[in-house]
Order: C-alpha cells, then sequence, then structure tokens
C-alpha cells in the first residue's frame, strides 16, 4: 500500500512524513547519514580513500607524475580533478560524454580545493622552470544516493591527506632526474574544507538529502566550511530561501564540520602508525 | 533531426511570392539587385566583430594560440574558420555539429578565405617547424533571416582585419609573448578581401534577387553564391539546388556582384578605419549601435537605497535546530566511521486527520 | 549601527535594448559597463521526445561563450541559470513544451553571471513568459582589507580575497541563488547578503521603467 501511494503521490507521501518531522527511512529531519572512511585502498595510487555517506559511494585515486612547468607560472605544480559519475551509479546517467552533474562537480571541487589554499601549488615545485609534480585526481562514484558534493569533496581532501610523494634529485646540467622510492614525505594540507548539503521542500530544511529526498525538493544549499571559516555558499538556484534559515544551516554545518575533521584525522591516523618524515 | 522545430513554409506564402516576382515586386520593396542595410560593429576586444545585414545578426571573434605547424606546411600559421549555428538564430539550430546548413557555409567560407590565400599565413611564423600562430574565428550567427553567408563573410573579413596579434620575441631557445599591455600588437596582413554575395534564382535562372530574406530563401529554386574581391577576381562560385541557368545569366550576375563587393570592401575599411582613431583618442566604445538604447547613466534609484544602507553588527541568531551529536570511531586499519546519536524520546507518530483511508479493491 | 568607510557603493553603468531579434520570442541585449550579453528566449515550443515532461514545460538553457566550445566553467554558470529560470517560471502552465533560453557572451570584463541573469529575466518579460516571481541578481567582491565592492569588474576580481554572486526574487526578497569563491567568515556573508539586497532592489527598479519604456515606444 505505502509503495503504491509513494508511486503515485510522491510529494503527498513526502509531505506527510515532513508533517511529523521524520523521513520515510527513520531518520529526524536535521540527522545526518553515518559517514565511513577508509584509505590506502588503491595500492597502485600515491594516495586512495574511499567514503561512503549512507549509501552513497566514492573513491578516489591520487597519480603523481613529473612534467614541466607552464610557462606563465614555473614555480607551480598542477592538481587535476576528475569527477566521473559512471553508469554504475544511477540509473539516471548514461554511458557516453560525461554528464552535465559531473561537469559542475569537476569544476566546483577543483574550485573549491584552489581557492580554500587546502594545498599550495608551489609545494609541488621541484625545480623552477624545469620539473614540477603534477598530480592527477579521479574520483568516481560507485553509488549515488544524494550528497555528492560533500562525499567527492571528503574523499579528495582524505586522499590528499595519504598522498606519499618520493624525493627527486634532478641535474639540470645533463637533464636527469633520480626517483629515491625508499623516502617519501607527505603533502601539506594547509586547512579542512569539509561540506554539508541541505534540500528545501516546501518550507522545510532537509538535512544530507538522499537521491529521492534530492528528486522531489525544490532546491538545494551546499554550505562548505573550514576551520569556522566559511568556504562557499553554493546555492543554484531553487526556490527562494529566508535569510534565518540559511543561517540557521550554516551553523548546523559549523557544528558538524568538527565531527568530520575528526573522523579524517582518526582516519589517517590509524594508517600513519609505522609512516615516517610526516 | 532537420525538421524538428523548423518554420514549414506554406504553400501560400510561396505562390504569393512567386505572383509577387511576376509582378516584378519584393515583399519588402526592394529592386531586384538591391542590398539590405549593412552596420558594422566592433567590441572592446581585438577581433571582436558584430554584423548585422538587413534582420540577420552575425557576432564573429578571432582568437590565436600558438601551436605546431602542419607537416604539409612547415613555415605557414594556421587559419581554422568555424560557423557556428547558435540556438539563438533560429528555433531548430542546435548546438551539436551534425547540421547540413553548418557543414556548407563552413566549407565554403574556407573556399572564399583560406583557398584564395585571402591572409598572409607566412607572417604567422614564429619558428619554422616548431611554433606557429594558429588563428581561430568563430562566427555565431545570432538571428536567421536569410543570406546568412554574406553576413557571415563580411563579419569574418572585419575580424580578421580588426584582429591584432601580441607581439613575440625570439631569443635562441625561449620565445617569449608579450602581452598587449607591454607592447602593441601587430595587425593580420590582408593581401585581399573576397566577400561572399548571395543570389536566389528562380525560374530556371530566369528570375534573380540578390540578398533573399528567408522566405524567399525557402522558395528560390535554387542560390548562386560568388566570392569576389574588389579587383573583380572570383574566388568561388557555388551553385547549388535545381539549377539550370544559363551561362550568360551567371556572368551577368558576376559583373554586379563585383561592383557591389568594392562598395563592400571599401565600408569595411571605412569602418576599420573609424575604429582606429576611436581607439587611438582612447575612447573604446564597444558595439555603438546598441548604445541608443534605453539605459541609465548610473542606476539613479540605486543611490536612494543604498544611502540607508550600512554594516550592522548583528546579534548570532540563538535558536538553532537540535544540534546534532555524533561520536567517531576507528574501524581498524585505514578507516573510521562517524555514526550520529540515537535520539531517546523520538516523537510517536500522530495520524493526519486529512489522510484518505480509502481501500482499493485489490 | 556602524557606517563602514571605504565601501565602492556604485555600481557600472546598465545599457539594455529588448526585442532586438527577430526570431526568437524574446530577446534583450544587456551591458554593466564593459561585460555585455544577449539572451534570447524561445518558448513555448516543441520539446525533445526524450525531455518530456507531462506536467511541466521542459526548461533547457545554452550558455554561448564567444569562442571556442563551452567548457565546464561555462557549464557552471548554464547550472545556475537553468536553476533559476526553472523555479522563476510558472512552467506548470505549459506542460508537454520546451522552453529554450540561449545566452551568449559578447564580451566578458567581469561579473558576467549576474549580467546573464539579470538579462534573462528582462528577455522573459520580453516575451511575455508566464513567470512566478522576478528576479535580480548582484555581485560584490571583497577585497584584502575588508572593503566591499559592489559589482566587481574583471581586473578587481583578479586580486580579490572573495566574490560573491547572489540572485533574490522580488516577492518575498529571499535568496534564490548564492554561488560565491574565496574564504571569508559569517559576518562578511552577512553584509555582501545584505548590501547585494539593496543593490537587487535598485535593479529591480531598473526593470521596471525599462519595460515602460518600450512599451511607451511601441504605442
Amino acid at each position: 500500500m505505502a509503495k503504491q501511494f509513494k508511486s503515485l503521490h510522491p510529494t503527498k507521501f513526502y509531505r506527510d512524513y515532513l508533517n511529523q518531522d521524520i523521513r520515510p527511512d527513520g531518520r529526524l529531519v536535521s540527522k545526518f547519514r553515518p559517514v565511513i572512511i577508509n584509505i590506502g585502498s588503491i595500492a597502485t595510487a600515491d594516495g586512495s580513500a574511499l567514503v561512503r555517506i549512507g549509501k552513497t559511494t566514492v573513491i578516489c585515486g591520487i597519480k603523481a607524475e613529473l612534467c614541466p612547468p607552464k610557462p606563465e607560472k614555473p614555480n607551480e605544480g598542477f592538481l587535476i580533478c576528475n569527477v566521473e559519475l559512471p553508469p554504475l551509479c544511477s540509473s539516471k546517467f548514461r554511458p557516453g560524454p560525461p554528464s552535465d552533474l559531473a561537469q559542475i562537480t569537476t569544476r566546483f571541487v577543483a574550485d573549491l580545493i584552489l581557492n580554500s589554499g587546502c594545498i599550495n601549488l608551489k609545494d609541488l615545485c621541484i625545480v623552477k622552470e624545469k620539473l614540477v609534480w603534477c598530480l592527477y585526481a579521479d574520483i568516481i562514484c560507485l553509488d549515488h544516493d544524494g550528497c555528492i558534493i560533500d562525499a567527492c569533496l571528503l574523499v579528495l581532501l582524505t586522499a590528499l591527506k595519504t598522498v606519499r610523494l618520493p624525493v627527486v634529485q634532478y641535474d639540470a646540467a645533463i637533464d636527469k632526474k633520480t626517483i629515491d622510492a625508499s623516502v617519501k614525505k607527505c603533502l601539506n594540507i594547509y586547512n579542512t574544507p569539509v561540506s554539508t548539503t541541505y534540500a528545501m521542500f516546501e518550507d522545510k530544511i532537509i538535512t544530507d538529502p538522499t537521491t529521492e529526498e534530492e528528486e522531489i525538493s525544490s532546491g538545494l544549499l551546499t554550505v562548505v566550511v573550514k576551520d569556522k571559516e566559511l568556504c562557499s555558499i553554493h546555492k543554484p538556484g531553487g526556490s527562494p530561501l529566508s535569510e534565518e534559515k540559511l543561517y540557521e544551516c550554516i551553523n548546523e554545518t559549523v557544528n558538524h564540520a568538527d565531527l568530520l575533521i575528526t573522523l579524517i584525522n582518526t582516519a589517517v591516523s590509524e594508517c600513519n602508525d609505522d609512516n615516517k618524515n610526516c | 533531426m532537420a525538421k524538428f522545430r523548423e518554420n514549414l513554409i506554406t504553400n501560400c506564402e510561396k505562390k504569393f511570392i512567386i505572383k509577387n516576382l511576376e509582378d516584378h515586386t519584393r515583399l519588402d520593396g526592394r529592386a531586384f539587385d538591391e542590398f539590405r542595410e549593412l552596420s558594422i560593429d566592433f567590441g572592446r576586444d581585438w577581433g571582436c566583430c558584430y554584423v548585422s545585414l538587413g534582420k540577420t545578426r552575425v557576432l564573429a571573434q578571432v582568437s590565436c594560440e600558438i601551436q605546431r605547424p602542419k607537416s604539409s606546411r612547415l613555415s605557414e600559421g594556421i587559419l581554422s574558420i568555424n560557423v557556428e549555428l547558435n540556438p539563438l538564430g533560429a528555433s531548430h539550430f542546435e548546438s551539436g555539429r551534425n547540421s547540413e546548413l553548418q557543414v556548407v557555409m563552413n566549407r565554403i567560407l574556407e573556399k572564399c578565405v583560406k583557398d584564395s590565400r585571402a591572409v598572409d599565413m607566412e607572417s604567422l611564423c614564429i619558428k619554422i617547424n616548431e611554433k606557429v600562430w594558429a588563428f581561430r574565428v568563430d562566427i555565431n550567427i545570432l538571428n536567421h533571416e536569410g543570406n546568412l553567408l554574406d553576413c557571415a563573410s563580411i563579419a569574418l573579413l572585419a575580424a580578421l582585419a580588426h584582429f591584432r596579434r601580441p607581439d613575440v620575441s625570439c631569443d635562441g631557445e625561449e620565445t617569449i609573448v608579450h602581452s598587449y599591455a607591454e607592447r602593441d600588437a601587430i595587425r593580420t596582413v590582408i593581401h585581399h578581401y573576397p566577400v561572399c554575395i548571395t543570389y536566389a534564382l528562380f525560374k530556371e535562372g530566369t528570375v534573380v534577387l540578390a540578398d533573399p530574406t528567408l522566405l524567399e530563401e525557402g522558395v528560390a529554386d535554387a542560390s548562386l553564391i560568388l566570392g569576389i574581391n574588389s579587383y573583380k577576381e572570383v574566388c568561388t562560385l557555388h551553385l547549388g539546388g535545381k539549377a539550370l541557368m544559363d551561362p550568360e545569366n551567371i556572368l551577368k550576375c558576376t559583373s554586379k556582384a563585383a561592383h557591389r563587393a568594392s562598395l563592400l570592401v571599401t565600408e569595411i575599411k571605412t569602418v576599420l578605419k573609424q575604429d582606429d582613431e576611436r581607439r587611438v583618442q582612447g575612447q573604446i566604445n564597444s558595439f555603438q549601435s546598441f548604445k541608443h538604447a534605453q539605459g541609465t547613466k548610473s542606476l539613479d534609484t540605486l543611490t536612494k537605497y543604498l544611502d540607508q544602507w550600512s554594516v550592522q553588527k548583528r546579534k548570532r541568531d540563538s535558536k538553532r535546530k537540535n544540534t546534532e551529536n555524533g561520536t567517531v570511531q576507528p574501524l581498524g586499519k585505514g578507516s573510521a566511521v562517524l555514526l550520529p546519536v540515537e535520539d531517546d524520546g523520538a516523537k510517536s507518530w500522530k495520524p493526519s486527520s486529512d489522510e484518505n483511508e480509502s481501500d482499493s479493491c485489490s | 549601527m556602524e557606517v563602514e568607510s571605504n565601501v565602492n557603493l556604485s555600481m557600472r553603468e546598465v545599457n539594455c535594448k529588448l526585442g532586438m531579434f527577430t526570431r526568437p520570442d524574446g530577446s534583450v541585449f544587456i551591458s554593466q559597463g564593459e561585460t555585455a550579453v544577449i539572451v534570447g528566449i524561445y518558448g513555448p515550443i516543441e520539446v525533445k521526445p526524450h525531455k518530456i515532461l507531462i506536467n511541466k514545460a521542459s526548461v533547457e538553457t545554452h550558455y554561448c561563450p564567444k569562442s571556442g566550445m563551452p567548457g565546464i566553467a561555462d557549464k557552471l554558470c548554464e547550472s545556475i541559470l537553468h536553476n533559476v529560470c526553472e523555479a522563476a517560471l510558472a512552467s506548470a502552465l505549459y506542460p508537454r513544451s520546451s522552453i529554450v533560453i540561449i545566452i551568449q557572451e559578447m564580451q566578458n570584463c567581469g561579473g558576467i553571471i549576474p549580467c546573464a541573469i539579470n538579462a534573462c529575466c528582462l528577455a522573459l518579460l520580453n516575451a511575455g513568459t508566464d513567470m512566478k516571481f522576478l528576479f535580480a541578481s548582484a555581485s560584490c567582491g571583497l577585497d584584502d582589507e575588508g572593503n566591499f565592492h559592489l559589482d566587481p569588474d574583471d581586473l578587481f576580481l583578479e586580486t580579490a580575497a572573495a566574490s560573491f554572486i547572489f540572485v533574490f526574487d522580488s516577492i518575498g526578497k529571499g535568496l534564490i541563488a548564492s554561488h560565491t569563491s574565496g574564504s571569508f567568515n559569517l559576518a562578511q556573508y552577512q553584509s555582501a547578503l545584505e548590501l547585494c539586497k539593496k543593490a537587487a532592489e535598485g535593479i529591480f527598479d531598473f526593470y521596471k521603467s525599462t519595460i515602460k519604456k518600450d512599451l511607451k515606444d511601441k504605442i
């Protein structure tokens, strides 16, 4: 009976639940889903992480390559992010060129990482004008159940924390690189931007929505916070939102950010027991 | 998808136009060999040109970058012309690449400008076999009211003539590209200006209309496209459609087109000169034709609102939602989980009063 | 109440022209300072079979850069415009049809997204499509000393510490869209929001005066 009702009147179905301040899966309206982080899952990559927010699963692998820098920026390395939403993760995506959502998420995550200053591209420089590190970060979604931006940002940050780069000696005279694989250095991460997504449904705000809730919602809001400072408030259209509700959401995110940062640090420290030079 | 969203031309419109041609009249009152009004505008960036021919509007932009030369021409630059049928131009235009009209237009413009060697490609070479300038011209069709090719070719030439590329200095190993602020930019060297002139043919080539509008194009049997420069040299000749035209007629058209071409080229050169003078005087007015638009000198009413604006110290909103508590637990090597704290005393379910309790027979 | 000194509170000069194209149902050219944009609306028209929605109109947005193919930065602009227009249009009035919005960049000297959003609203008014509310967009930039600049151009944005773009609706002045870049704290965000809200009110007045003039010319 409930299934038929849900497919015939999806908005009334959700409205009835939300009037009681609870969601169909039993969560309260302001409750987050459990988050699981796992690092080092891809042994061949220089840094990797896997994040699960509820059912949304995203994996990130970072590979490092050596290359000459751009002539306009001779002492900066590269960090190239790419978010893929393959047909595997949801029936909404078809095989072929990247969908609009994948392109937007890539652009948003890439901009955020660089704008927030969490890594400094100058750290990736080995020899000015000759040799720099280029990090390719591939983020692949394995299961899409809402909050894709949160998951991508979290997984990219965790993976960056686990990157281990070997020390490189470069002899400019004879153009020879010697890579010392035994000694590895971590990247300097200056701050941790983390985010939460909210969905607006009529006049209620739902925290951490699933895909179904995102689809029936009339707008989405993503708040990105780093160390008590705001990094981005991304509300790409949707129904109008009053300022009081907006500031409430920002406060919630600031509180939740601390827990997420503790989570990342716990997971990373679990693996760092036998690591040097960090 | 060719006929998708296209405005079809009805039979009565066709009959009406053909009947009018028999009476030697056109819908907009022009003579058979009269062209519509032309206006050329330049934008602030180098190589940005906006042309309107009657109601047809086209925007062209030239951009450049340094690339390896083609292996067949090691000392020449690269020029690529790209016509974009912007969805703005007509409801059936799509941004994809498969449209037949786009391919035809691209090819004719290439034949007219590239194959006739209008632009000096050798001057675009920086270092033989290694680095050359690659010019890319994007032509966007903004409003399609007939005769796209004429408009596009004028925009193409005006944009190329207007464009200045950055200065480059090569000292042995390194090539330094100087920005526009550092050194004066260099003009493109254009040998001659081949413009395209289109004629629509009716009744087996006996009736020839110059500069057809959208409706006339749709009704025409065939079209004759001539690429001519101001020295009366024919660079391109394209005859398409159900054309059974007498060679005498083609020669007559060509001589008329040559006259028109020299007028067009003079017009382009005049507008370019005016723009140059304005820039020298320091006034860079972009898109002059739009300046006769309604506007505000400054948003006057805005100052009335902003006068009342001031930064206020805000009290932090004390009301918050239930603060979420969670616990972080390690899960073994390299993993950790964040679990939300379960709420005790969750509200019990209260049935809503307007629930329909209708049980369907099943 | 404190008044902050050193705040640049003037917007660039805005010029606009309505209905210049004959094919689109509504079209507008808008220039804010040196940034210029053309927006055209086709709608409601025939919808592509795979995009058909039975209860409302399907909104398509295309952002066309001046040269080259649209990149992922353009896709981000497109998604903001798409979501704003979809929220504002009364699409339930036109089921099984499509409303196409095309934004053509003419000149980009900073602040192209707010310019494009304002142009979209005027173009929808020119086309006569039914809307639930009007929307206006304003942007402001924050420099390193904490001073706000309304409607910054690209020279300022290159060195700005943060930049904010807001879109407000005309009825409740609620926030429809917000896009930020750079780092800032909550107090700065709130001040920027208030500043842009006031600017948006000025833009709603500008819409009114533009439409009045346009109708007067026609009559």
